[in-house]
């Protein structure tokens, strides 16, 4: 078999691997969900988000958590005027796992490393396929398409894919990849809605424009 | 931030990057040929994909905690308007930095879109309180 | 546009135009998926944050309210709005 690994056309098979070991692998290593459109999120609203990554780099297990939240409850409930029986005071908050553990959220910096890198690796891929090259043009397909209107095309489609990934609270990672791959009821409505509009879309478009 | 959550962002970023350029989900015409069904090489990755990640996630779910996504209105809707707009620009907030990397260079005015419509719907959501509700 | 600074964060929730209070025997939407609730549901007196506010009324939840409006909600707040700290004040 005569398989060609760097000629930008990658047998679907080798495709589905590399994307399944990068949402599965980077949850494995993490213990959070791989999510494109989130981090754009969270780098629009930067400010709050490096603020909670500052309250958050304390309580990384749930020990500390546990302990923390066993103090402030009866401080709060002392404040209340609440009291608390002797023998529910001695029992321990758990520690133990009661299931999975939840890993701390990954620091802004991290997420704005994975989009670096991001663009790095399609360089890097263009670069083993053929070379780089800077192209000023809309590619064929989408000129042939939208004509004069393709920049047009192009910053309209960026507004809906921004407003569109964050009302349904992911994308084609977040949502296909991670979420589908667990079988979660919106991530399967999500991809279904947005694999459909985009089939809809591009069959007019195709039956309209070309 | 710990060295290996910095690794690992690096590494899986770069791996995605690169994964999604030799798949060719960076080139139009490769996503508009998926969309109308001429080729199905792009979609049959995109299901093994998903079914390779169902018995990743069984596996891992084990030892992590991930959030449920229940089933929402807005992730229908939400949905239908991210599928427009990737119709009209063969872009995902992932795909946009493999096109730029790849050196599209009008795949910027795509970038900007994708950035304007997030704190759009920020705004929106102020606003109106639309969009899923889920983290807390 | 979001609050500059966090110490003022808490109070960025504004009471006048929150949630709307929930139905009677309603519970907090949020509860399968907020981090603090399965501690909540641990050491007997940590009930004390079901009663006051998941089994109650919810939308006096600082964490709910914050989720509402879209805002990252810290882990170690609680739904009083104060925020955990590592060692006590």
């Amino acid at each position: 078999m005569n398989l060609e690994v760097l000629n930008g056309r990658w047998p679907f098979w080798l495709g589905a691997l590399a994307l399944a070991v990068t949402a599965v692998g980077y949850a494995a290593v993490l213990g959070r969900l791989l999510g494109v459109s989130g981090m754009y999120e969270r780098l629009v609203h930067a400010r709050a988000e490096l603020a909670v990554d500052r309250e958050e780099r304390a309580f990384r297990d749930r020990a500390t958590l546990g302990e923390a939240l066993r103090r402030e409850t009866l401080a709060e409930m002392e404040r209340q005027g609440i009291q608390v029986p002797p023998e529910e005071l001695a029992a321990p908050v758990t520690t133990a796992q009661a299931g999975p553990a939840i890993a701390p959220r990954v620091p802004l910096w991290g997420q704005l490393v994975f989009l670096v890198m991001m663009f790095a690796g399609g360089a890097l891929a263009k670069a083993l396929a053929g070379g780089l090259t800077f192209q000023s043009q809309p590619d064929p397909a989408h000129l042939q398409l939208f004509g004069k209107a393709a920049p047009l095309a192009l910053l309209f489609g960026g507004v809906l894919v921004g407003f569109g990934t964050r009302m349904a609270g992911g994308c084609t990672s977040g949502h296909g990849l991670s979420g589908c791959g667990r079988l979660q009821p919106g991530s399967l409505l999500a991809t279904a809605c947005f694999f459909g509009s985009g089939v809809a879309l591009s069959m007019v478009l195709a039956r309209v424009l070309a | 931030m710990t060295a290996r959550v910095l690794l690992a962002n690096a590494v899986f970023g770069l791996l995605l990057g690169f994964s999604l350029s030799h798949i060719g989900f960076g080139d139009f015409g490769e996503v508009h040929r998926m969309f109308t069904f001429a080729d199905l090489r792009l979609v049959l990755t995109f299901g093994g994909a998903v079914a390779l990640c169902a018995a990743g996630f069984a596996v891992l779910s084990r030892r992590w905690w991930f959030i449920p996504r229940p089933a929402q209105t807005a992730s229908a809707v939400g949905g239908l308007v991210f599928g427009l707009g990737w119709a009209l620009s063969g872009a995902c907030p992932g795909i946009v930095l493999v096109q730029l990397g790849e050196g599209r260079m009008l795949a910027g005015l795509t970038l900007g879109g994708i950035f304007a419509g997030t704190w759009l719907f920020g705004v929106a959501q102020r606003r109106f309180g639309i969009g899923t509700v889920e983290r807390c | 546009m979001r609050g500059g600074g966090w110490s003022g964060h808490a109070s960025t929730v504004s009471s006048a135009d929150g949630p709307k209070k929930p139905a009677p025997g309603q519970s907090c939407p949020h509860s399968a998926t907020c981090p603090l609730y399965p501690q909540f549901t641990m050491a007997s007196f940590l009930r004390y944050w079901r009663t006051s506010y998941c089994d109650a009324d919810f939308s006096r939840c600082a964490r709910f309210r914050l989720a509402s409006e879209g805002k990252p909600v810290p882990v170690n707040m609680l739904p009083s709005g104060n925020l955990m700290k590592l060692t006590p004040k």
